[in-house]
């Protein structure tokens, strides 16, 4: 429904034009151009005030009269006092439906922001299980690998030989062992090394197999976690020197040992 | 980090080949974690490995 633009021709149009109250008796203003009602009614006297909106008036509030009624201050006071009621509603009802707008509108963000973090959650927990799928396969490979060249130890008679395939199945094995120790879950990087030392020498004594069997490893570790690259570095380097120190203890034969071998991590030196 | 025997010793001037006992292989490996190998015989041997450890890995040591 659309109205036509006020003017100041009628008594309701001039009251919101000028923002005034307007009380008029109709049988003496002969510059209002009246709506037909007025004459349909018999109306003769009104009074018209502003109901206030925000930017500009909501509506305006009238009393119409079939009599004079010489309408005065008192009257527009009160029939003010009506429009600033029907004001005052008019702006509590606007300010509910932005409210509830407002409130419909954080339930649709809270429901979506709950459902990415459901997403999330799932992600990071298909994330994990990835990851740990990941290292279960490499470590079961490479202990297939070991497998094989152990059992291909049977097969050499030459030492030599033997030697060789038993240096590779050592550095497989060290290589194994480092993903028994990641810590935590996920695609972590880092290794109790003082825990992967121990089973790493307990590994290598056993490797070493029955021929060896009374030289004494032993393994004293303290607790430092480090980088996966460093641990794999390390673990070699640790199974190399370990390994190869058993051989010159058998070069005049077998012997009770006196002093076991050890790994043992000494003072960690800072990093400047 | 510290790994000693009572062996005979090792000498590498005297047979003790480095590629035969894998030492250039460890000295790498050291050389590739910022670190390095030193080893003594007195008869038995040790060799002792000195590496860097970043101080957030010693605080994860502490906890």
């Amino acid at each position: 429904m659309s109205f036509p633009a006020p003017d100041a021709t009628s008594p309701q149009g001039r009251a919101f034009v000028t923002g005034q109250p307007v009380i008029s008796e109709l049988v003496h203003e002969a510059n209002f151009a009246l709506p037909p009602f007025y004459g349909e009614h018999g109306v003769v006297s009104t009074i018209d005030v502003v109901i206030k909106g925000g930017e500009k008036p909501f509506g305006i509030l009238e009393i119409d009269s079939q009599t004079q009624q010489g309408y005065d201050q008192r009257d527009v006071d009160f029939l003010t006092g009506f429009a600033n009621i029907i004001a005052e509603a008019v702006g509590t009802s606007k300010r509910t439906d932005v409210l509830r707008a407002t409130i419909e509108r954080m339930k649709g963000l809270v429901g979506e922001k709950d459902d990415l973090l459901k997403e999330k959650t799932r992600l990071i927990e298909e994330k994990n299980i990835l990851a740990v799928e990941v290292q279960h396969r490499v470590r079961n490979n490479l202990q297939l690998v070991y497998g094989m060249l152990t059992k291909q130890l049977e097969h050499f008679d030459a030492s030599d030989a033997k030697e060789g395939i038993r240096g590779i199945a050592r550095r497989v094995m060290t290589l194994a062992q480092v993903y028994d120790h990641l810590l935590g879950t996920g695609m972590s990087r880092t290794i109790h090394f003082g825990e992967y030392l121990t089973a790493l020498c307990s590994g290598l004594a056993a490797l070493q197999g029955e021929e060896k069997a009374n030289i004494k490893l032993t393994c004293h570790a303290e607790a430092v976690v480090l980088d996966l690259d460093a641990v794999t570095a390390l673990g070699i380097v640790v199974a190399e020197l370990v390994s190869k120190r058993l051989r010159p203890c058998f070069s005049r034969g077998p012997r009770e040992p006196s002093r076991p071998i050890c790994a043992r991590p000494t003072r960690p030196a800072r990093r400047r | 980090m510290t790994i000693s025997d009572d062996g005979l010793g090792f000498e590498e001037k005297n047979g003790g080949d480095s590629k035969r006992h894998g030492l250039g292989l460890v000295k790498r490996l050291a050389q590739q974690v910022g670190g390095k190998v030193e080893h003594r015989s007195d008869p038995g041997t040790t060799w002792t490995v000195k590496f860097p450890v970043a101080e957030e890995q010693e605080l994860e040591t502490a906890l």
